[in-house]
């Protein structure tokens, strides 16, 4: 008994011994929050010392090992500014355990999602970023929206986001694409006589999938299933909104629309226009279905159909439709996020506070941003007379001959953290079919979309309640979507909505919906507008 | 004799049957990988590769090869697979051999403490701050410590060592052996197969970790070959998933490796080795202990 | 009142016990020292970080720490079991562990015996080797094999059935929910059958083999051999991996079920740990799934300790 009480107070000292260790760093932390005023009057406006900046990805896949001598991008980062890195990466979870044990790098990327990012931001152990451009370097220019987008209560915004698409530097022609959109087999329709806008109307577009099923077309020996359509994207071609008249969230899948879309894919079904594994097949039996020419119509961009173009250059998917609904509504589909994807942060404790700030005002510049794509100019491409990139021979070759080597040559697609698309769309070579029947059906369908961005917080903070509500109705909804399009009735199909709804109320539907208005509202205010869907706009 | 004989006959004609059975169905899922690591990125997306490669590349290979760090990767994991291995079942087998004897005093509230552990886990935070403390942090032993012992294979090789009768050991203790000693000549040569059999399980756990590397390195010299390959094809794909969000800027990329063939090929990669070994530990398992010539 | 006498008199029979019980444990110096690494171990590695525990009775917020989160008592447990998924993983749960110890778990060992009455023993190495194979193919690359094999468009099982005339129309095995639990169970003995056999194999490499010839002079057939002195000599390590296999009757893999899970099954795929994997982890609610991986530990124990109890009792077999 007594050698068990011994026991019991060693793992209670220790245990204790370990907590206070971890407590005491995060105050000290706290106390160093504001930058060091000391250093940054003795720092030199073009300083190229040598220095290395370690920085931490929070995304397990990420690897790039600093190689100022043999990669291309490396040197010409190095030289320009006398900064290398050492890259660590690992999960959230790995995160999780640096915060807590209060030892962080220089610089942490972080998922703009994650509840990581909350923590980091309100812990002190990562500096803001205004304070420190401002500090620093007043000639980093972060777009005022990217900044009041991320901005923390406090009133401070920490982290540089990538892929954000902040509205005051775009310039006409820049579209946010989107990855839903209608899709047919550019041969199969030649061969039958149908054309892109017979999938304008339900009517028609039936038509048009009958026409395949009737011909009973077969394509390298397999049967040609009509279509693999998805409610959500059918919905949104019948224009379901979500904003109602008050300026209130409204749940997509509670509107008309959403019915609608679900009688109208079962009517397919029942007419053998929809195939039953359509709503079982995963993204790889669906895309090896694709590439074996098997599918003539699909509603999602997200499948992969390169494999059937490089045997069948005729075999190409092409945009159609989009198909209308009752009410005629306008259709408008969701677009690609366009509040980015992760932030960059800097360590308050981090030593070289100054020549990290001015090292990320470098990253972001626009040319810089074609470098970390393609590698560095002038040695993997250079602008094109209509000032589009040309890529270097030298270039296409290594990449040909092995994608993965040329990476650690040129650097090529290896620094992506502080990037913004928009100077690389506009600049995006085209060269084969495949590139040019994408783009157009990118400007096509991006003609449908709206400004997403109020809406891209309402998806609950990771770690939160709402967060299990969520993921429980992402259940229901799966089930009961499933059930409708193969509902043996339409009075079946109406009792599958219904005995939804119902179990959807009893998982706290109203509590998501309540946090998720009040996100939504709360976007809407710090946007500085009242309302944000397309037809509300109007009035 | 006539009779039996033509029995056990059939009943070998009947067991070589189906035991053919099942090597068919357990080499075909590896057979179609392996070939399915053979063909191209692409043409694999159409399926149906089972056989044979339909369109034979080594693209996948060289991909997974390109990355030189990987070389110092297979020397990483080659070592905390031996010196890992090794250190288990010595530790292991230690206290498997002190829980063994009945007479052990505590012997219950010891086995209570431990499979207590086996159900209940503090969580990776606590267990990094631990590591923190202890120094584990970026060292080649957080890979050895930490798993130099468990009570599930604990329980394994006690129960193996119980099945020795316990009138061998008491006359080896009359004839002034010590415990260690008996451990030693007598217990382990007698229980060879059990301890192959951990030692294969320890193994192929070390080969194919990459969590701890993963939570508890951030050295890329610590780096093992599973962390190197698991990053690579996460990579791949989330690179082909990452094109689909009309983010890339990559036109007409090389295509003969595709995230599916890769994982493919870094699983023959990964797995090529260990299973290489398995025939070498195999003798251990076929060869019959004749416990009564000890007893003789 | 009587309390100090008996404080006394029981600390003296301590001191007197203690006096006899010490030569007896040092005389297993020895012994001891053998054991003590490992609680040592045990106590440093498990028992130290274990106070993470403490979360499932708080609303763990990273920044807070375990010490400073707020404590919610059993908030977490109550969700879980409250939840009008409950019952419904509960139940999938223990179907797919029960079809799994009826049918997943003998089959290993059926395999071991059968595998040792093989004469030619160049074949029974490849046989061996090649069994456990499977066991180093990912669930994603399994589990994608499997459904090819069940497509209803080009799946060979459902090609064999209709060349036959079984059925008349290729089937969807995948998307009916009667099929799946026996689909799981099926692909689980054949990913595990060569691996799950090492130990049974291991076993039967220990028996005396005194005891064989002894059994063929009697005039006892192969399966008369099999089960009269191969199956009685393993029987102890055969209760082992039963007693746990019981105790965990609650966890099933999430990998293996998210591959061969489809909206139209998840009725009858969805089990504690995909479940909790979803709501859970995936939605970073580390109190959340704590809480349930906590209740499911509880009820391991007790079940291990039962199964223990039982197996002492009918077949003088047991851990402890």
């Amino acid at each position: 008994m007594k050698s068990n009480f011994v026991r019991v107070g060693i793992v209670t000292m220790l245990v204790g011994s370990l907590l206070a260790g971890c407590s005491t760093e995060k105050s000290t932390e706290t106390a160093t929050n504001s930058p060091k005023s000391s250093e940054a009057a003795s720092a030199n406006p073009d300083d190229k010392t040598p220095i290395k900046v370690t920085w931490f990805v929070a995304d397990e896949s990420y690897k790039k090992n600093w190689d100022p001598v043999n990669n291309a991008l490396d040197k010409k980062i190095t030289e320009d500014t006398g900064v290398s890195i050492e890259f660590t990466s690992g999960n959230n979870d790995k995160l999780s355990a640096l915060i807590a044990s209060g030892d962080i790098p220089d610089m942490i990327t972080v998922d703009k999602t994650a509840p990581q990012r909350g923590v980091l931001e309100n812990s002190g152990l990562v500096a803001p970023l205004d304070e420190l451009i401002q500090q620093y370097d007043p000639s980093f220019n972060v777009p005022k929206s990217m900044q009041d987008w991320f901005r923390n209560p406090d009133g401070h915004f920490y982290g540089y986001a990538n892929y954000f698409w902040a509205k005051e530097n775009r310039k006409p022609g820049d579209t946010l694409y989107s990855n839903q959109g209608l899709f047919a087999r550019k041969d199969i329709m030649d061969q039958l006589g149908i054309k892109p806008e017979d999938f304008s109307t339900k009517e028609g577009l039936v038509a048009a999938l009958r026409k395949v099923k009737d011909s009973k077309t077969k394509y390298n020996g397999f049967d040609v299933a009509p279509a693999y359509f998805d409610s959500w994207v059918i919905s949104s071609f019948f224009g379901s909104p979500r904003e109602d008249e008050q300026g209130n969230l409204v749940d997509r899948e509670r509107t008309p629309e959403a019915l609608e879309a679900y009688r109208f894919l079962n009517r397919l079904y029942h007419e053998g226009l929809l195939p039953e594994d359509s709503q079982t097949l995963n993204t790889a039996q669906l895309t090896e279905k694709v590439n074996n020419g098997a599918v003539f119509a699909l509603s999602k961009k997200t499948i992969k159909w390169d494999g059937l173009y490089a045997k069948d250059p005729n075999a190409i998917f092409v945009a159609v439709g989009p198909v209308i609904g009752d009410q005629g509504k306008q259709p408008i589909v969701d677009p690609v996020a366009a509040s980015g994807w992760t932030l960059t942060m800097v360590s308050s404790k981090a030593k070289h506070q100054d020549r990290i700030v001015k090292f990320m005002n470098y990253l972001t510049d626009e040319e810089m941003n074609l470098n970390v794509t393609y590698g560095p100019k002038g040695i993997t491409w250079d602008y094109d007379a209509n000032g589009k990139v040309k890529l270097s021979d030298e270039f296409i070759k290594a990449r040909d001959e092995d994608a993965a080597k040329a990476k650690l040559k040129y650097g090529n697609g290896t620094l992506n953290w502080l990037i913004s698309y928009m100077p690389v769309q506009r600049t995006l070579p085209v060269t084969g079919t495949l590139e040019t029947e994408g783009l157009k059906s990118n400007k096509h369908f991006g003609k449908y979309t709206y400004d997403m961005l109020a809406f891209e917080n309402t998806a609950p903070l990771g770690g939160t309640e709402e967060a299990g509500i969520s993921a429980k109705l992402e259940e229901v909804r799966a089930k009961t979507r499933a059930k409708m399009i193969l509902a043996k009735s339409p009075e079946d199909l109406d009792k599958f909505y219904k005995e939804g709804i119902a179990q959807e109320e009893k998982l706290g539907y109203q509590k998501l919906y309540d946090y998720q208005n009040a996100k939504f509202q709360e976007a809407k205010k710090a946007l500085g507008v009242q309302f944000v869907w397309p037809t509300n706009m109007k009035k | 004799m006539k009779i039996r004989s033509r029995r056990d006959k059939w009943f070998d004609v009947g067991n070589i049957m189906f035991m053919s059975a099942v090597v068919f169905v357990t080499l075909a899922p590896f057979w179609f990988a392996v070939v399915g690591s053979f063909n191209d990125g692409l043409d694999y997306l159409r399926g149906n590769v089972y056989l044979w490669p339909r369109e034979f590349t080594i693209a996948n290979y060289k991909a997974v090869f390109s990355d030189t760090t990987i070389y110092h990767a297979f020397f990483v994991t080659i070592g905390r697979t031996l010196i890992g291995m090794t250190t288990h079942v010595a530790f292991t087998a230690l206290v498997a051999y002190g829980m063994s004897r009945k007479g052990l005093k505590g012997r219950n509230v010891y086995l209570v403490i431990m499979l207590t552990t086996m159900f209940f886990y503090g969580g990776l935070i606590p267990t990094y701050l631990l590591y923190k403390e202890i120094g584990l942090l970026n060292n080649f032993l957080v890979y050895i410590i930490p798993s130099l012992f468990s009570v599930w294979d604990m329980i394994i090789i006690m129960s193996f060592f119980r099945t020795i009768p316990e009138q061998i050991i008491e006359s080896a203790k009359i004839d002034g052996a010590g415990e260690y000693r008996i451990l030693l000549q007598l217990v382990i040569p007698l229980t060879t197969p059990v301890l192959a059999a951990i030692a294969l399980f320890s193994g192929v756990h070390h080969w194919n970790s990459y969590m701890d590397a993963m939570m508890f390195t951030t050295k890329s010299s610590l780096e093992p070959v599973q962390f190197v390959l698991m990053r690579m094809v996460t990579d791949a794909s989330y690179g082909e998933s990452f094109s689909q969000q009309a983010m890339s800027a990559m036109p007409e990329e090389a295509k003969q490796v595709s995230s599916a063939t890769l994982k493919l090929a870094m699983m023959v990669v990964a797995t090529a080795p260990i299973v290489a070994i398995y025939p070498f530990l195999q003798k251990y398992f076929v060869k019959g202990v004749l416990i009564g010539s000890v007893k003789g | 009142m009587g309390g100090a006498v008996d404080a006394q008199e029981r600390v003296r029979a301590r001191r007197l016990s203690a006096a006899v019980r010490w030569p007896r444990f040092k005389s297993q110096f020895a012994l001891q020292s053998m054991v003590w690494p490992g609680i040592l171990f045990l106590v440093l590695f498990s028992y130290m970080p274990m106070y993470g525990i403490l979360i499932a009775f708080q609303d763990y917020d990273l920044f807070q720490g375990v010490m400073n989160s707020p404590w919610v008592g059993f908030k977490h447990f109550q969700e879980f079991v409250n939840d009008p998924n409950f019952l419904n993983v509960l139940r999938n749960t223990l179907a797919m562990n029960l079809l799994a110890l009826i049918f997943g778990f003998p089959a290993p060992i059926v395999f071991a015996l059968f595998l040792n009455e093989l004469n030619n023993r160049r074949f029974k190495r490849i046989v061996q080797t090649i069994s456990y194979l499977p066991h180093f193919v990912s669930w994603v690359i399994f589990g994608g094999l499997v459904l090819t094999v069940l497509s209803p468009s080009n799946g060979i099982l459902n090609l064999l059935l209709t060349s036959l005339h079984i059925i008349d129309e290729p089937i969807n095995f995948i998307a009916k929910p009667h099929l799946f639990w026996i689909i799981m169970v099926l692909a689980e003995i054949l990913k595990g059958i060569g691996w799950g056999a090492i130990i049974y194999i291991a076993a039967i490499a220990g028996v005396d083999q005194e005891m064989y010839d002894a059994a063929k002079i009697d005039g006892a057939g192969r399966f008369a051999r099999m089960w009269y002195v191969t199956l009685p000599a393993i029987m102890g390590t055969v209760v082992i991996m039963l007693i746990f296999a019981i105790s965990s009757i609650l966890n099933t893999g999430f990998e293996q079920i998210m591959v061969l899970q489809n909206p139209l099954n998840l009725d009858v795929s969805e089990t504690i740990d995909t479940y909790v994997y979803k709501v859970g982890l995936q939605q970073m609610r580390y109190s959340y799934s704590t809480a349930v991986g906590l209740a499911k530990s509880v009820v391991a124990l007790i079940l291990l300790f039962a199964a223990n109890y039982v197996s002492r009792k009918v077949t003088d077999n047991s851990l402890f």
